[in-house]
């Protein structure tokens, strides 16, 4: 394998694995958010993990389907 | 370079073969489509099987003329009433909800968000889903997983997508905080909060729906490219920009046809995003036809001009299917 193959496999997986994680963006917010207790869900914290796992949110919603 | 030299000088003796493969294989291909003319020419148009045909499809054609055509027929009986109020009122008026339609203020934004809509999500869409169906054919180790991350959005309903990108799209908050956050603080647009320019960032969440299923698209008709032909360039001493330039992409105009007929109708009826994000939002900046449609006809009860921007956009619909179907007819009988 020359350097020059090794190079472009290289940027091709960069260039996937920059385009998958620009289709995971609206799911990371959407799990962690879902995730979160009530207090916690602010839109200027939302990229911050939650602090633990509450499922309130999903009991509730469940409840309500 | 090497490679192509090499390739240059193997060429004669291959070239040989390879016109030889190719040549045979025409042959077949012709005699196989000339038998089957001749045999398609010896039956008549009615066949013996022509009854049950008939038989068997005339459930779902009656539905279909039912449930759509005669629904279409009566949104446009209903656009030439006098209709404009919670009581039904069938006076004909012709075409006076028409003419107040194509004056209304409103409509002409419509249009003009159509226009950045289109523009923006189609683009997106057919570049972002070649590049990836690109990448993704070069014998990728993990490409399920890449395909099943990028087609993932596909499967989401419109609603969530919007409720989504409407936290990533507010302007003090989202995506503008990494923005922040790697350096960029003067770059903070307003996404779809634009009074002029937010249908841009609307075709930015759509586009993120709608590029898993162009690189579908896209990856199966690369997949259906024959490996000789991309030998055979290679042979010539194309490169892998030229190969993609005269040989791949020529050769997937069909399917980018599909993309662009599937992609511009998704745009012309564009509803739940939009009423997920930010309704009409400021100045109208990212209302729609059909947000307008709905909101004219169960929020102000005017049914004959909601009828009529309905009536347009099935209009608008068939300028880009009825081309579609003409070529589609043409391949089937090829």
């Amino acid at each position: 394998m020359t350097w020059q193959r090794l190079w472009t496999r290289g940027a091709i997986y960069l260039v996937l694995i920059a385009f998958a994680a620009y289709y995971m963006i609206p799911f990371y917010v959407m799990i962690i958010t879902g995730l979160k207790p009530y207090q916690d869900v602010n839109v200027t914290r939302m990229w911050e993990l939650p602090r633990g796992i509450y499922l309130e949110g999903i009991i509730e919603a469940w409840q309500t389907v | 370079m090497s490679q192509g030299e090499a390739g240059l000088a193997a060429s004669p003796f291959m070239r040989q073969r390879l016109g030889a493969l190719a040549d045979r294989a025409v042959s077949q291909r012709e005699a196989g489509l000339a038998a089957s003319i001749k045999e398609r020419k010896r039956k008549s148009w009615w066949r013996s099987d022509m009854l049950l045909a008939i038989l068997v499809l005339s459930p779902s054609i009656i539905a279909v003329a039912v449930f759509i055509y005669s629904f279409i027929g009566w949104t446009f009986y209903i656009s030439t009433v006098k209709w404009n109020s919670q009581v039904p009122d069938y006076t004909f008026v012709g075409l006076t909800n028409w003419v107040r339609l194509l004056g209304d203020n409103r409509f002409h934004i419509d249009l003009r968000n159509l226009v950045y809509y289109a523009i923006g999500f189609m683009s997106q869409c057919i570049i972002f889903g070649f590049i990836i169906a690109a990448l993704l054919d070069q014998k990728i180790k993990g490409e399920a997983l890449f395909r099943t991350i990028i087609i993932f959005p596909f499967a989401v309903s419109g609603i969530v997508t919007g409720v989504a990108w409407r936290w990533l799209l507010q302007p003090t908050t989202g995506i503008n905080i990494l923005f922040a956050n790697i350096g960029l603080e003067s770059f903070q647009p307003l996404w779809n909060s634009h009074p002029k320019y937010g249908m841009w960032a609307v075709s930015i969440a759509a586009a993120w729906q709608m590029t898993g299923y162009v690189m579908a698209l896209y990856l199966a008709g690369l997949r259906g490219i024959p490996h000789e032909l991309r030998e055979a360039a290679a042979i010539d001493g194309a490169g892998t920009l030229a190969t993609y330039r005269y040989i791949i992409i020529p050769l997937l105009l069909p399917v980018t046809f599909t993309a662009i007929v599937l992609t511009g109708m998704n745009s012309i009826r564009v509803f739940d995003l939009v009423s997920a994000m930010s309704g009409s939002g400021p100045a109208f900046a990212t209302d729609t036809l059909a947000f307008n449609m709905f909101q004219s006809t169960f929020g102000a009860y005017r049914y004959s001009l909601g009828a009529a921007i309905g009536s347009f956009m099935i209009i608008l619909s068939a300028f880009l299917v009825i081309p579609y179907m003409f070529s589609m007819r043409g391949e089937v009988e090829r």
